[in-house]
């Protein structure tokens, strides 16, 4: 191959958005829906208003959280799939401090957070530990652990935590003002929460390119046994990864309850984590597109709920969108991938046909 | 099963392969291929981990394919024994070459000759005068799931070479590897520096105590495929701070590839440089004082101006009284840079001689396992 990257190849990353458009378009074709409509929609439900964007941003916040977080783990080389269990640790932490512990105002906050935190640490090495001393694959560990998170909400929920007037399954009783995060503007947002996630991402950012401790983490997701023999610990280094994206995504549950409801509820994350992994598959590990990708997925998910509302179309479109493109893009993404395939397929032809 | 009875051999058709010994693995394996109307047989090393008596009922089993039958049957082995049992005629290839036949039986030297040529003169070299001892190894055994190693005891002195020969997974990896912590002891004491026995030997206990280890497989054990020279510098610094110098690594880097004259830039991927770059840089990357370093094949696949440089580079670690141990297929090279050479039979140290007093003849005898 060239240096010089061919046309094809400069446009080839921008060939599965638009493959995904076209799939999303036809879809709402069959299904007797203008696109153009659909689309414009979309638009106006994430950018329509101040208040939409306030609530895309909103959204935004522990999706990046936990991105960030899994920038460190996939760095390592690490499956952190428990990420969505560990959102909700972090939320079962951060509500827990919001019922019980009655702080003076300038802590209350502060400690819910670091409970968050501790609790989504906690919760990923649980993971790491399975892992390292137990010789659980993290995937596994992570699902398992995923599922008792849930079930742990539901007993909550249900149980201890349910509300005075008796349990609705649903949430628990509303948190005092005083323990919840401070909104902008009669909005979803907490400036607080945006800036604590760009403040975690730009650390993350820093920690991979700059630190010791990344080049670590980099070497181990290369080569184990060779990162090994070079004198990393793989057992700390793999468990602290663990337990710093877990800290970041318990972090943003703890921003779910604390800003986006105010209450713990059934399906407190709703998927944020699978959806972090989404944005940092089609970001591709990269530093720089994983908070881009995050904002677009946190738009186009906004969008969809407004689309639902005018055009009776199901909410759904934005997770259709936003699921096939992360499949076409891991399917087509990589130019010299495809291309090989590509060309092993016609070599196999043609050698059927000289053959037959 | 009639296959197995006109054979002898006794394979259970309900038993899962993974409860099979070796042996009735391989007999399993001569039974499909003879079932699938196979006319060649191609054996490598037929006869590594299986019993005696599997052995000879392999044996009896090729005479009468090759005799009875008239399949036709490649055999390839060290074992000058079982060449000389088995076969008709012997091909003899040596560093990529054919190099020569006999019709068999023939006199194992004139097989041996062929196999080891002349050795070349031992190259001018230092004696050390240091007699302290480095390691110590009483009745060490090691075990893998393949092969058990037989208890070996031996010193190795400052500043001294051990070369490691035998045919390749005959025990000698298996103590390397132990000896750098990457093994546990079954069984027995190791030594070093006189430490303490009752130390908790791994591969960080032996990295403190100044024991570097060289892999063969150098990208897959030792440098990091997708780092650069400076990330690997980096990497191996101890760490001052948080954040990594990378001005100071990169120049640390280029320094390094002018001492060690590897071609390359501080930037470049370490796996696009060529094989003898690599290990060039895996020696730049060694720490200053060592104790003791372990390699195995230290010059496999590189040319022959790097494989100078690499002795000349651990001639000069010798001199200051640094201790190595290695392993070679290559048996010029073993008897040409090793004080001792220890040779390894079947997961058993055969004997232990001394380089200057041994010749290609013998130690091809022995690694053929006729002690």
């Amino acid at each position: 191959m060239s240096a010089k990257p061919s046309f094809l190849q400069r446009i080839w990353p921008l060939l599965p958005g638009l493959a995904a458009l076209l799939i999303t378009t036809l879809l709402l074709v069959v299904m007797g829906t203008d696109p153009i409509d659909a689309y414009l929609a979309m638009w106006q439900g994430a950018f329509g208003s101040s208040a939409r964007i306030y609530s895309v941003l909103a959204f935004l916040v522990p999706l990046l959280l936990a991105a960030s977080g899994l920038l460190l783990t996939f760095k390592a080389g690490l499956w952190n799939i428990g990420i969505e269990g560990q959102i909700i640790m972090g939320a079962i932490a951060a509500s827990w401090v919001a019922l019980r512990v009655q702080l003076p105002a300038g802590l209350q906050i502060p400690l819910e957070l670091l409970a968050a935190m501790a609790g989504g640490a906690v919760w990923a090495l649980l993971a790491g530990v399975l892992k390292t001393r137990g010789g659980v694959h993290e995937i596994f560990g992570g699902l398992a652990l995923n599922n008792l998170a849930i079930l742990f909400t539901n007993y909550l929920i249900a149980g201890p935590w349910q509300p005075p007037e008796g349990g609705s399954f649903r949430g628990t009783q509303p948190f005092g003002a005083h323990a919840l995060l401070p909104l902008f503007d009669n909005s979803r947002l907490s400036l607080l929460s945006l800036a604590l996630a760009v403040l975690a991402f730009a650390g993350v950012a820093l920690l991979l390119t700059n630190s010791h401790w990344g080049l670590r983490l980099k070497a181990l997701g290369q080569n184990a046994r060779s990162a090994f023999l070079l004198g990393v610990s793989s057992q700390r280094e793999l468990l602290l990864a663990m337990a710093l994206c877990g800290a970041l995504a318990g972090l943003g549950g703890g921003v779910r309850v604390l800003s986006w409801f105010d209450s713990l509820r059934q399906s407190i994350s709703g998927g944020i984590g699978y959806l972090a992994l989404m944005v940092v598959l089609l970001a591709g590990f990269r530093l720089v597109l994983t908070p881009l990708v995050a904002f677009f997925f946190s738009a186009v998910l906004n969008g969809s709920i407004t689309l639902q509302l005018r055009t009776q179309l199901h909410s759904a479109l934005g997770d259709i969108l936003t699921g096939v493109l992360v499949l076409l893009v891991l399917l087509f993404g990589n130019y010299t991938r495809v291309q090989r395939v590509v060309l092993r397929a016609a070599q196999a032809a043609r050698r059927r046909l000289s053959d037959g | 099963m009639q296959l197995a009875q006109r054979y002898g051999f006794e394979v259970d058709p309900h038993e899962r392969i993974d409860d099979l010994s070796m042996g009735e693995r391989q007999q399993l394996e001569l039974l499909r291929l003879l079932a699938g109307g196979a006319h060649v047989l191609i054996l490598d090393e037929p006869t590594t981990g299986i019993s005696a008596e599997q052995k000879e009922l392999l044996f009896d089993s090729m005479r009468t394919l090759a005799r009875e039958e008239g399949k036709t049957l490649i055999l390839v082995s060290h074992k000058l024994d079982e060449v000389q049992e088995l076969c008709d005629y012997a091909y003899v290839l040596r560093k990529g070459r054919h190099v020569g036949g006999r019709s068999l039986p023939c006199p194992n030297p004139e097989l041996v000759a062929l196999m080891f040529e002349q050795l070349p003169p031992r190259p001018a070299r230092r004696n050390t005068t240091q007699t302290e001892t480095v390691l110590e190894l009483q009745a060490v055994s090691v075990r893998s799931t393949r092969l058990e190693l037989e208890p070996v005891s031996l010193q190795v002195q400052a500043g001294q070479v051990l070369g490691l020969a035998g045919l390749e997974g005959s025990g000698q990896e298996l103590l390397l590897r132990a000896c750098a912590g990457l093994l546990p002891l079954a069984a027995g004491r190791l030594q070093l520096n006189g430490t303490s026995a009752q130390l908790h030997w791994d591969y960080p206990t032996a990295r403190r105590h100044g024991v570097a280890y060289l892999a063969a497989g150098r990208l897959e054990e030792g440098l990091v495929a997708g780092l650069t020279l400076t990330e690997h510098m980096a990497l191996v610094n101890k760490a001052h701070g948080l954040l990594v110098d990378w001005a100071h690594s990169r120049q640390q880097a280029a320094e390094h590839i002018t001492t060690y004259q590897v071609v390359g830039q501080p930037e470049s991927y370490i796996e696009n440089l060529s094989g003898g770059n690599q290990q060039r840089f895996l020696f730049a990357m060694l720490p200053k004082d060592l104790t003791l370093i372990l390699m195995e094949h230290p010059t496999r696949g590189l040319d022959i101006r790097s494989t100078d440089w690499i002795w000349e580079q651990l001639d000069a670690r010798r001199s200051t009284g640094t201790a190595i141990i290695f392993i070679s297929a290559d048996l010029d090279e073993v008897a040409a840079r090793s004080d001792q050479i220890a040779v390894f039979s079947g997961g058993r140290l055969v004997r232990t001689v001394a380089a200057a007093q041994t010749d290609a003849d013998e130690l091809g005898h022995l690694i053929g396992g006729a002690a």
